[in-house]
């Protein structure tokens, strides 16, 4: 199983959360199965922030839940402060949880409409019995003001008293009220308007700083995860195209995929009347996971793609000269300063 | 196929002072509220607002679609030419599809999911252009090969339902395009795509307009996707037109304090990681309840007394630049701005 591969995976001991070869299959029908992540590894190292970005259909909000086992992954490991989770049963898994909370794209349906804001975000605590009533109150009312909320405004309220982007607020303040080591964001800010987004980017910033949170950010929007982000692992159908520090990924991406994600983001320039570029689009679709194509799984939209991409997976190897920067492609836009060009034995290690 | 009225108006589109207000239990909400703007042919305008802007109802307005729902219409719609709200239904409905066209934001629910795309789009052409079902058939294979689908002649049987949601939005234009309108009004056409296919749809969006002359609106949260795309820009706020400009005026030289907070707050690949992010602090002004004076007024930084007191006008600076600001960013462009407004003088002593 290539294309994935675990060049680029630091040192065991150094990460929080360490995911190896993971595969989530789901039934697609009587005989057919969809392979929605498909053999991939990436670590985090405490108090960074990870970025997955993708199209739709890339597997990684997938990647998100199987972190968390929800559901647990059909194979590989999810290593969480050294213990493997997918060994785990049920309860031991539930255990975890509080250290690990995941934050969903869509604040409002995330939250019961039935319930105050003090019930939402005091529930973890009733659940796991920490503290007193009234020590519990203070926790909730502390926990808002940190997420920016007036807790003698909102305490009594419930969700439909508040806008997407105080929903949100109040989704973080449930899930940091637990004070969890590590947060899986699932595109906390995609369904919100650009001037709640940046609040909510800065809140996230603050908060990580303040709990000292170890994150894994999801987003389709490059520039969100670049702002976020101090290394980026970019997914396409599946597998891991290219893993890089944030700033060497956007200044000299190595994966012909990353480039062409690059290449479309919508520029805050004007260049129509210029007649200046126009963003280099990437043709084609993303192909049906039910049938990925053979070899490297985006060579049907490649711009380079030779024979020896249908034949053979790449595997992650080292690129350009800056450290950590890794690209799965036979004929990537960088290539490592040293590495043997005949692709790395040395460095695929885990095949 | 071409309309019945050889250009006798300056503008393709022209709306005049157009407000939108609907009946709610609180009171009335005022949608849209005296927008003026005018659209050429091949050209695009871009409108760019956030959630409750009104530039959504703006676009069903110019499409004659608000009204009799609760909703109340003043001011004009000019459409080369004719005046589209006076037009009896029967009329409207005519201009509707032939000679605009519009493109909704989610494509599954602008398509029916039991009819196959193909009698989706030769439907049009058979209610407008008065085409016989097999002329109509064969017109949409090649429209579906002019938006870029693959193996039309197939894809004319399927169900929206068997396509990805960037060909959907590719039949969706190909129904738009079916009766060559004269405009196309496109209502966040990209926003439930992911960006690779943002940018082929776009893309699509700006040659088909080329090749066929038609004029655009452009609605969009993004001011990304309209930076690129658009002639002009119209920046909405709380349901006015806030400023008003050429793409490259506007975004060189915003000059409302909302528009360069919006442009400020977006993250954008050439800042540093981390970077802290300028926020517009509060929330959108409720439309029932507007705040008088200026709309943005309780969230600017430059707010002063007289922002809140009395409303801006839409000033003209140099280079056909409107903006609706007391206090606008550029400080050069002041001195145009004052000598247009009388009123001006009037409650300074607050």
């Amino acid at each position: 199983m290539a294309g994935s591969g675990t060049a680029h995976l630091r040192d065991a001991d150094r990460a929080l959360i360490r995911v190896e070869d993971l595969v989530v299959r789901f039934r697609a029908s009587r005989n057919r199965y969809v392979q929605a992540v498909s053999g991939i590894s990436l670590d985090v190292i405490p108090g960074e922030t990870v970025g997955l970005v993708g199209e739709s259909g890339c597997g990684k909000s997938t990647t998100g839940r199987a972190i968390v086992q929800l559901p647990p992954p059909t194979s590989g490991r999810v290593l969480y402060d050294g213990v493997d989770l997918t060994t785990l049963d049920a309860k031991q898994v539930r255990a975890i949880r509080p250290e690990l909370q995941l934050i969903y794209q869509d604040p409002i349906s995330s939250l019961d409409p039935h319930m105050t804001v003090e019930q939402i975000v005091g529930e973890p605590l009733d659940i796991w019995k920490r503290g007193t009533q009234a020590s519990r109150r203070v926790l909730v009312a502390e926990t808002l003001e940190a997420v920016g909320l007036d807790p003698k405004a909102t305490l009594d309220k419930r969700p439909r008293e508040f806008s997407g982007g105080q929903c949100q607020r109040i989704c973080i303040a449930r899930a940091l009220i637990l004070e969890p080591k590590a947060l899986i964001l699932d595109e906390p800010v995609s369904s919100l308007d650009v001037s709640v987004q940046a609040q909510i980017l800065n809140l996230l910033e603050d908060m990580k700083d303040r709990y000292g949170l170890t994150m894994i950010f999801i987003a389709h929007d490059l520039a969100v995860v670049r702002n976020a982000s101090d290394v980026v692992v970019v997914m396409y159908l599946g597998k891991v195209c290219e893993v890089a520090a944030t700033e060497d990924l956007f200044a000299s991406p190595a994966h012909p995929y990353t480039d062409g994600l690059l290449a479309s983001i919508p520029q805050l320039r004007a260049s129509r009347n210029g007649n200046g570029s126009q963003p280099r689009t990437l043709a084609g679709e993303l192909p049906s996971p039910l049938d990925p194509p053979s070899g490297c799984r985006f060579r049907t939209r490649c711009p380079r793609a030779a024979g020896r991409c249908a034949e053979e997976e790449p595997t992650l190897r080292a690129a350009g000269d800056s450290g950590h920067h890794f690209v799965a492609c036979h004929f990537p836009l960088v290539e490592a300063a040293l590495a043997p060009t005949a692709a790395g034995p040395a460095v695929a290690g885990s095949e | 196929m071409t309309s019945a009225n050889p250009g006798s108006a300056a503008h393709l589109l022209d709306v005049e002072d157009l407000s939108v207000s609907f009946t709610t239990p609180r009171g009335r909400l005022h949608a849209v509220d005296g927008v003026s703007l005018t659209v050429d042919e091949g050209k695009t305008l871009g409108i760019v607002g956030e959630s409750g802007s009104g530039k959504s109802v703006l676009a069903r307005s110019i499409m004659g679609l608000t009204e009799g729902r609760g909703g109340s219409v003043s001011g004009r719609v000019r459409l080369n030419g004719r005046e589209i709200q006076s037009l009896p239904p029967r009329e409207l409905r005519d201009i509707r599809g032939r000679e605009v066209a519009m493109i909704f934001q989610d494509p599954m629910s602008s398509l029916n999911p039991v009819l196959r795309v193909g009698r989706q789009i030769a439907e049009t052409m058979v209610r407008h252009l008065g085409f016989s079902k097999a002329q109509a058939n064969e017109r949409a294979v090649e429209l579906l090969s002019q938006v870029g689908i693959p193996s039309p002649e197939r894809r004319v049987r399927d169900y929206p339902h068997q396509l990805s949601g960037g060909m959907r939005q590719r039949v969706v234009i190909a129904i738009a395009l079916a009766c060559e309108p004269r405009l196309l009004l496109a209502d966040e056409p990209t926003t439930a795509l992911d960006v690779t296919v943002q940018a082929q749809i776009l893309e699509l969006l700006a040659t088909q307009q080329q090749q066929r002359k038609m004029g655009m609106v452009l609605i969009t949260h993004d001011f990304g996707v309209v930076a690129s795309r658009s002639d002009e820009i119209v920046v909405m706020y709380g349901g006015q037109v806030v400023e008003r400009a050429s793409s490259r005026e506007l975004l060189r030289n915003p000059m409302m304090p909302y528009t360069s907070a919006l442009m400020r707050s977006i993250p954008t690949v050439d800042r540093p990681i981390h970077s802290r992010l300028s926020v517009i602090n509060g929330r959108p002004p409720d439309l029932v309840a507007r705040p008088s004076g200026c709309r943005f007024a309780p969230r600017c930084p430059k707010a002063q007394a007289r922002c809140t007191e009395e409303v801006p006008p839409l000033a003209e600076a140099s280079g056909n630049h409107h903006y609706r600001c007391w206090f606008p960013d550029d400080a050069s462009a002041t001195a145009v701005a004052m000598g247009q407004e009388a009123e001006a003088g009037a409650a300074d002593g607050g």
